[in-house]
């Protein structure tokens, strides 16, 4: 938020579809748990996680370096998983 | 009565030295939070029957508590757009409802652990309940400094001191929801 002037998002419209999203989640969650399932409700999480960021935090409109900033961050967690996971992988893809 | 210091932008960057430091410093949560979240996902990649274990974790509390947080999280982001607009008195009571909503969060999360380890499930008991237990009971310290901070930006603001701290605080009590937003699914759903 460099700049002071900036437009506020509509923010009851954003808490309103992250209670939908919310919503959403757990419906999924009761009716199966299947891996896809599960992957729909962590694809959820990470778009509400993505609204709080960009328009509770105003993420969207600071300076790029704090995007930079925050994105590198993520890339740090996804290469530590990767880095790991990759150890921990034995026979047929099955995590030891 | 704000810090020209803090509310001026730099001019390297053009961000305000308070929002830059919360940056920083919520960086270094993500890194503390992020590896925690990461860690148990490999955990529960190599073992599936936890999928059995958080069946036994009281997904309705949970469930609450995902909504008492993203509405705190509402409270204080209106907060945050009253100081914006010189309403402080409005800023400083939208702070006093996020403490209650805090407060109930807190109230139902103790109510859980008293069942839960009235039921036998303790850190102790396995390596799924002291992750679940360990990342609760950290995001529930964090909570908790959440709320202290946001006591102290409220009776300031009330008073028309430092208006810029119910951004700061808000940015931190935005991570506290978004860290519960992960924790939520990881150990009450996808059992």
């Amino acid at each position: 938020m460099s700049e002071n002037t900036h437009k506020n998002p509509n923010y009851f419209a954003i808490f309103a579809f992250l209670v939908a999203a919310f919503i959403v989640s757990v419906i999924l969650d009761s009716m199966s748990g299947s891996p896809w399932t599960i992957a729909a409700i962590f694809l959820i999480a990470a778009v509400k996680a993505y609204l709080v960021v960009m328009y509770f935090m105003h993420l969207s409109v600071e300076p790029r370096f704090l995007k930079v900033m925050v994105i590198g961050l993520i890339v740090t967690l996804a290469a530590f998983y990767i880095g790991v996971i990759t150890d921990m992988v034995g026979g047929f893809g099955k995590v030891l | 009565m704000s810090n020209p210091a803090l509310t001026q932008p730099r001019t390297s960057t053009d961000v305000p030295h308070g929002r830059m430091a919360m940056w920083w410093f919520l960086g270094s949560e993500v890194v503390i939070f992020g590896g925690l979240i990461v860690t148990y996902i490999m955990f529960r990649q190599a073992h599936p029957e936890w999928a059995e274990y958080a069946a036994h974790t009281m997904r309705w509390a949970g469930a609450t508590n995902t909504m008492v947080l993203l509405t705190s999280s509402f409270t204080v982001v209106l907060a945050h757009q009253a100081a914006h607009e010189g309403n402080h008195k409005k800023a400083a009571n939208l702070l006093f409802v996020t403490l209650l909503f805090a407060f109930a969060f807190l109230g139902l999360k103790s109510y859980e652990y008293s069942h839960e380890i009235a039921a036998g499930f303790t850190p102790v008991t396995n390596v799924f309940w002291s992750f679940y237990f360990f990342m609760t009971a950290l995001h529930g310290l964090h909570v908790i400094a959440g709320m202290v901070a946001i006591f102290i930006v409220a009776l300031a603001v009330r008073r028309g001191e430092n208006p810029q701290r119910v951004e700061y605080v808000g940015m931190y009590w935005h991570l506290v929801d978004i860290v519960w937003i992960f924790l939520f699914p990881l150990l009450y759903l996808a059992s």
